[in-house]
């Protein structure tokens, strides 16, 4: 449990150190801090009820993308702000720097297991991203059909 | 300028700030579809009829025509580095523009202090990537020891981003060397120190190399329709990829690690 909570809090922090790093405001990185600690929490839950990574992270970044969505419209700024720190700690860097340990090391198991998830991560990433952007797309496009502005 | 009617001279005026303003949203980190929609809703704010606009990461191309009139501009754009400031001032800055249509030169002179205003501070740079290497490294699975070896290893790459990445570098040729180097100096600290985790280390560093965001842009771009411009920023990220799988290889291979 405690080890989960570390994984949660670092998470938090990373995403508040990418916020800084990319010049983000206070209150956005505190935004970007949250949104660090409530996706690896959900990411924790996700895959210790489902074993399935591509599913996982599409959930993750469902959860990811909504969150960014509404904040860009609560705080008035864009998307972008509050999506791209909030993403990090999904990215697949421990799978990448596995699948290159294990090609260089010989261990072509290893190597090809973390290349597989390196890629499925990825592609649970798109998905999850897609599936929140339409829903947003659409509700855009009604609510923009009844007042022309947007 | 309202409703008179527009001289190429006019047009040359518009298309010139609209395409400032489009360049200054890719170039901090805008998906393609905000900078398309900026330009053209600029040029159509100040009373063009028409206009046309075409953008990848690296080039804008865009023509704004007064009837039978048309003007074109083009800008390449060699280098983004993502600042979310400078991307939410833009932003507002084009929305006002298309609700006021200030003189030109106004907003020439505006979009110049916003490029000022939002540069980022290099002890804020720092500190924010200093934070995720030791963060991201006990995300990973390392202890309070590894983050302090992450954090060394996360201030050379920083030190060389700062001080020796010129703009118009060759991305992958510098990424290879950036993590050979950051490689070599994790190795080197675990030598001295012993008994880190290596692996925790390099990970919390190719956490601050690989270009999710870049990925995660691109996947925007391509779901906005702009499928030529996703696809180059995917391939971009994937490149970069194995560009850092390689470099942080290369001193595991000449000298062993974990």
């Amino acid at each position: 449990m405690t080890d989960q909570l570390i994984i949660i809090i670092a998470a938090g922090a990373g995403s508040a150190g990418f916020a800084f790093f990319f010049n983000a405001k206070k209150s956005q990185i505190v935004c970007a801090a949250i949104s660090g600690l409530l996706v690896s929490g959900l990411y924790l839950l996700l895959t210790s009820q489902y074993d399935s990574i591509l599913l996982d992270n599409m959930l993750c970044a469902m959860f990811v993308t909504a969150y960014a969505e509404i904040f860009a419209r609560l705080m008035k700024a864009p998307s972008s702000v509050f999506l791209l720190p909030a993403i990090i700690p999904l990215v697949p860097g421990g799978f990448l720097y596995y699948a290159m340990y294990g090609l260089v090391t010989g261990a072509n198991e290893i190597a090809w297991q973390n290349a597989n998830a390196t890629m499925l991560t990825g592609l649970g990433i798109a998905m999850g991203i897609l599936v929140v952007s339409v829903i947003v797309s659409g509700i855009d496009m009604i609510k923009s059909s009844s007042s022309l502005q947007s | 300028m309202g409703n008179k009617s527009l001289n190429k001279d006019d047009l040359n005026k518009i298309l010139g700030i609209a395409m400032e303003v489009g360049n200054a949203i890719l170039q901090c980190g805008g998906e393609v579809r905000r900078v398309e929609d900026a330009i053209s809703r600029i040029c159509l704010a100040y009373g063009c009829t028409d206009s046309d606009v075409f953008s990848l990461t690296s080039e804008i191309v865009a023509t704004a025509s007064y009837n039978t009139v048309r003007h074109t501009q083009s800008k390449r754009i060699h280098y983004y580095s993502y600042n979310l400031r400078q991307l939410e001032e833009i932003n507002g800055l084009s929305r006002e523009i298309c609700r006021l249509t200030p003189e030109p030169e106004e907003v020439h002179d505006r979009i110049a202090a916003i490029l000022k205003r939002s540069r980022i501070n290099p002890l804020k740079k720092y500190v924010g990537f200093a934070m995720a290497a030791a963060a991201f490294t006990i995300f990973f699975g390392g202890q309070w020891m590894d983050g302090i070896a992450s954090l060394i290893v996360a201030s050379v790459i920083f030190l060389i981003e700062h001080y020796i990445k010129k703009e118009k570098i060759n991305q992958l040729a510098y990424t290879i060397t950036a993590s050979f180097i950051a490689g070599m100096v994790a190795i080197g600290i675990n030598a001295l120190v012993g008994s880190l985790d290596l692996n925790a280390v390099i990970i919390g560093n190719v956490m601050l190399m690989i270009p999710g965001v870049s990925f995660t842009n691109g996947v925007r771009d391509l779901l906005g329709g702009d499928i030529a411009a996703g696809f180059l920023r995917i391939s971009e990220a994937v490149l970069i990829s194995v560009a850092i799988a390689a470099g942080f290889a290369l001193p595991l291979l000449m000298i062993g690690g974990a």
